[in-house]
């Protein structure tokens, strides 16, 4: 292993060493990152050192050493962080786009901002259920009774329902 | 409404079910009905899943939703659906009389067929598939074998095949199903049985298919301008489903059909109908299926015709 007794890197979050894996300095951790990306775009390790200014035998060990590299992060990976970083995403997505639909002032991109938090909404559901953190799913959506039956479309729209639920094998409709 | 496994992998149904709010839908449309034919036509769809086929396929005929529409609004008053077998006649018949008694308060109907067994059929299409449960509310007490009472005054009830049962009351509605079963002096006295009241037009409804050369549907078809009555009629291709995909031309029912159910939106399988066809002789098929003429089986000189066979002056 290339480097290896130069004892200044460590990916372990409280900086400790670990037994059994190599130790590589933070410079070269940089160059290894960079050929890794390289690598990923399409470019022959012919190629990356040529443009990187370094042999090619040089360029197989940090893609060998790339591979210990990607593993020590996974295993620094903070799923909390991560859950906790995606919720807000989700969060700050259907905040915004129910903002800009309060402040839109054209009907057509109002639907369109209330779509956007609409979907943010069901992301945000599923993420959280198939973690596990919401575990409560609706078993039953309720039409109340004092739906405006009075006008035309809401009749139409709930008897089209009814239609669609039918037609998707729904029993019970309770009519 | 949809299926959705939850996060433990078990199936957790969400139903869309709330009575309340198709209790306060019928509701609304018993104080204010129906806004027009096509609203009439979705409540149908949505409330019992029957679906009436609406697609004119036959020029000459009507589609079985027209009649629904036309009975339901009173846009017509006395009329026979002339139908072929199994293409909805007693269940249309079932579903009008509902219909008049949930939302038209105080109409009463009277149900007669060719036998008692027939005039049930309708009463037990009213029973098993539209007095649902936002419905049950409105009928008083429960529907008994032969009659129903309806909260407001309705009713239905039906007539055993028998004089003395049509000299009674005068309901509104008077449906008369399978006439060509029906003794014609019971039909003569049941004609007078309806009477209008409460704002609701009298009106008698025949249905039947025309199966006897000279029956009495066939008197009723023939007198049916002089007699004020209107004429529905369909038959098997105005009630079939849609044809798709099939050749035209290795059909056995192409000589009949025509392509003409290819327009199709009905019930009835391709399938069946080809079975059918294939079953039954040319005189009962066009009888039966595309009603066209009366069945002349049974009749002594099957093949006589006037035209040919009656001569006006010999020698």
């Amino acid at each position: 292993m290339s480097d290896a007794g130069k004892k200044t890197m460590m990916l372990s979050k409280k900086g400790e060493f670990q037994a059994g894996l190599p130790v590589i300095h933070k410079a070269r951790q940089a160059r290894i990152r960079q050929v890794q990306e390289m690598k990923l775009s399409g470019f022959r390790p012919g190629e990356i050192a040529t443009k990187l200014g370094i042999s090619r035998r040089q360029v197989d060990r940090d893609l060998k050493d790339g591979k210990i590299l990607s593993r020590l992060m996974a295993q620094e990976f903070d799923q909390d962080s991560f859950l906790g970083d995606s919720i807000k995403f989700w969060l700050q997505i259907r905040w915004k786009s129910m903002r800009d639909s309060e402040m839109c002032q054209e009907e057509n991109a109002r639907i369109g901002h209330r779509r956007n938090a609409m979907t943010a909404q069901e992301k945000l559901v599923k993420e959280l259920q198939d973690c596990g953190l919401l575990a409560k799913v609706p078993q039953r959506l309720l039409l109340g009774a004092d739906l405006p039956f009075e006008d035309p479309e809401v009749r139409q729209a709930y008897l089209d329902f009814l239609i669609l639920a039918r037609e998707r094998g729904e029993k019970n409709l309770g009519v | 409404m949809s299926l959705q496994p939850d996060h433990q992998g078990e199936a957790t149904s969400l139903s869309i079910a709330n009575p309340k709010a198709a209790l306060a839908l019928v509701e609304h449309y018993r104080k204010h009905g129906f806004r027009d034919a096509g609203e009439l036509l979705k409540f149908i769809e949505a409330f019992w899943g029957l679906r009436l086929p609406r697609a004119k396929v036959c020029p000459e005929h009507t589609p079985p939703a027209e009649y629904v529409n036309a009975a339901f609004f009173e846009e017509v008053q006395n009329c026979v659906c002339w139908a072929n077998r199994g293409g909805g006649k007693t269940l249309n018949g079932a579903l009008v009389t509902w219909l008049d008694s949930v939302f038209k308060t105080g109409c009463e109907t009277k149900i007669l067929g060719g036998s008692l067994e027939q005039s049930q059929k309708m009463y037990s299409h009213i029973q098993e598939r539209f007095a649902t449960s936002s419905f049950t509310h409105l009928v008083e007490g429960e529907m008994l074998k032969t009659f129903t009472k309806m909260a407001g005054g309705g009713s239905i009830q039906i007539l055993t095949a028998s004089s003395k049962s049509v000299r009674g009351p005068h309901p509104q509605k008077l449906k008369l199903d399978e006439v060509d079963e029906i003794d014609p002096e019971l039909y003569e006295a049941a004609l007078f049985i309806p009477q209008t009241a409460r704002k609701i037009k009298a009106s008698i409804q025949i249905y039947s298919t025309m199966h006897k050369a000279y029956g009495l549907m066939n008197r009723v078809i023939t007198e049916a301008a002089e007699s004020g009555f209107r004429i529905f009629k369909w038959c098997i291709f105005d009630v079939m489903e849609k044809c798709v995909g099939r050749d035209c031309e290795a059909c056995a029912l192409w000589e009949d059909c025509g392509g003409r159910a290819k327009n199709a939106d009905g019930f009835i399988k391709i399938d069946d109908a080809i079975t059918k066809k294939r079953m039954a002789s040319r005189e009962a098929w066009e009888a039966e299926a595309l009603c066209l003429m009366p069945s002349q089986e049974g009749l002594i000189y099957r093949e006589f015709d006037p035209s040919i066979h009656v001569v006006s002056d010999i020698g």
